[in-house]
């Protein structure tokens, strides 16, 4: 092979986005690299620079605070399963963790990398946009917020400019009587999800759904929350969900779907999967809130 | 674009020259001549290119060597030797956890890294633990009797120190 590319590596975030914006379009982040070595290497990406994000310790942490867990871009996916409190404050992630890729791949790959690379089936998306995530974004002069849910805006495609780097995801407490459950289905262990759904749940004092999420992977250009099938959950209490309005929020759940026939499956065998995901994550919230 | 990088190798540093897009898994193989890192699919699907980096398990095929750099790195030539086998390539002759052979370095390593984070483990632990990995001779019931007897031969190591 007589490609390359040249290489950098900052050792501050900032340093990381003044480097971005002087080489434009043809610089990359490297995080893990899991997913951009093989685009490269298929000639997906071009690649002049490469960015190397290993020096920047701090956003590998993962801090939990009072309010919000607060998740580096750089943790790797394991690193979510080793944490010692966020599998308790958010058993979900620990569930998305332990399906996502092999060992050997969450050792290195990155909730950011897997976020910034911006496909729908991404595991880290439907569970966090369900937990209402924020992401922190610099750039040379300064830094944003915005919702995880609007970061996405197409396929590869996300909200960041050329000069922008993911910094932080955060995740705030969830409110008490919350439950939040995900279902994914691939063809092995190592493949990427056919189709996946999220569900989070929260009743009030006399056990009625206040707030529901609903969000779907792989079945759209970006992942997808329903809340046509979030309303039908709102208001209702825990005792009247009964299979006819879970299998009523599957369906409509499935109806917003908008996914393509691809080399793994069809276009209509991921919009039944979706509905099919969808209803079993919310009976299992359901059954996880009556216990 | 070249870059020296230090590669720790099975505790003996190599001061190497890389460009920068290289792989750990071909210049562990294709450099410094460790041909137990096995390099098949490229993509960090099979396993067979597993080397251990600080302790954990990765697909060498699909990890920047720079990345590497400065780093404790494991490979299958730094377990034992042919007079001098590790119980885990012990377990693996004695259960004949392989056919062919050509996974085996990669199944050996991740063993290793399993059986320090879960000394004990039972099947299906194992089969977790093994995930990344494909033998396609198919012995997956001897591997997981090997690391179950890998692992009662360290604990009884252990329990003897």
């Amino acid at each position: 092979m007589t490609r390359s590319f040249q290489y950098l590596r900052p050792d501050f975030p900032r340093e990381a986005c003044e480097m971005k914006a002087k080489h434009g379009g043809k610089a990359v982040f490297w995080a893990g690299g899991t997913d951009l070595m093989l685009q490269w290497r298929r000639g997906a990406v071009d690649i002049d620079y490469c960015i190397d994000l290993s020096g920047l310790d701090e956003l590998r942490q993962i801090r939990s605070g009072e309010d919000a867990t607060v998740i580096g871009a750089l943790a790797t996916i394991a690193s979510l399963q080793a944490h010692e409190s966020l599998g308790s404050d958010f058993p979900v992630l620990l569930d998305m963790a332990e399906r996502f890729a092999t060992p050997q791949i969450r050792n290195v790959a990155t909730v950011g990398g897997n976020l910034c690379h911006g496909v729908p089936s991404a595991d880290c998306a439907p569970p966090l946009i369900s937990l209402d995530a924020e992401v922190r974004i610099l750039s040379p002069e300064g830094e944003r917020t915005l919702s995880l849910e609007s970061f996405f805006v197409g396929p590869k495609q996300t909200a960041l400019a050329d000069d922008e780097m993911l910094a932080e995801i955060s995740v705030r407490r969830l409110p008490p009587r919350s439950v939040c459950t995900f279902e994914r289905m691939a063809r092995s262990y190592v493949d990427i999800a056919l189709a996946s759904a999220a569900c989070r749940l929260t009743i009030d004092e006399e056990s009625r759904i206040s707030e529901a999420r609903i969000v779907m992977g792989a079945v759209a250009p970006v992942p997808l929350r329903s809340t046509g099938a979030e309303e039908l959950l709102v208001g209702i209490p825990l005792v009247d969900i009964t299979e006819g309005l879970l299998a009523e929020v599957g369906a409509r759940a499935a109806s917003d779907t908008r996914p393509i026939s691809d080399v793994r499956t069809t276009a209509a065998y991921r919009k039944h999967l979706s509905g099919v995901l969808v209803k079993r994550a919310v009976a299992e919230a359901v059954r996880r809130l009556g216990e | 674009m070249t870059i020296e990088v230090n590669l720790r190798v099975n505790g003996v540093d190599h001061a190497v020259e890389i460009q920068p897009h290289e792989s750990l898994g071909r210049v562990l193989n294709g450099r410094l001549g460790l041909n137990g890192v096995r390099i098949s699919c490229k993509e960090g699907e099979c396993g067979a290119c597993t080397v251990l980096v600080d302790g954990e398990a990765v697909t060498s095929c699909i990890m920047l060597a720079v990345q590497a750099g400065d780093r404790d790195i494991q490979t299958i030539e730094g377990l034992g030797t042919p007079d001098d086998l590790h119980p885990i390539q012990q377990a693996f002759v004695d259960e004949h956890g392989f056919q062919c052979g050509f996974c085996t370095p990669g199944f050996v390593m991740s063993s290793k890294a399993l059986l320090e984070a879960t000394p004990h483990p039972d099947a299906s632990e194992i089969a977790e633990g093994l995930s990344g990995h494909i033998c396609r001779c198919g012995t997956y019931p001897n591997i997981i009797r090997a690391v179950q007897r890998a692992a009662e031969e360290l604990g009884q190591e252990a329990t003897n120190e």
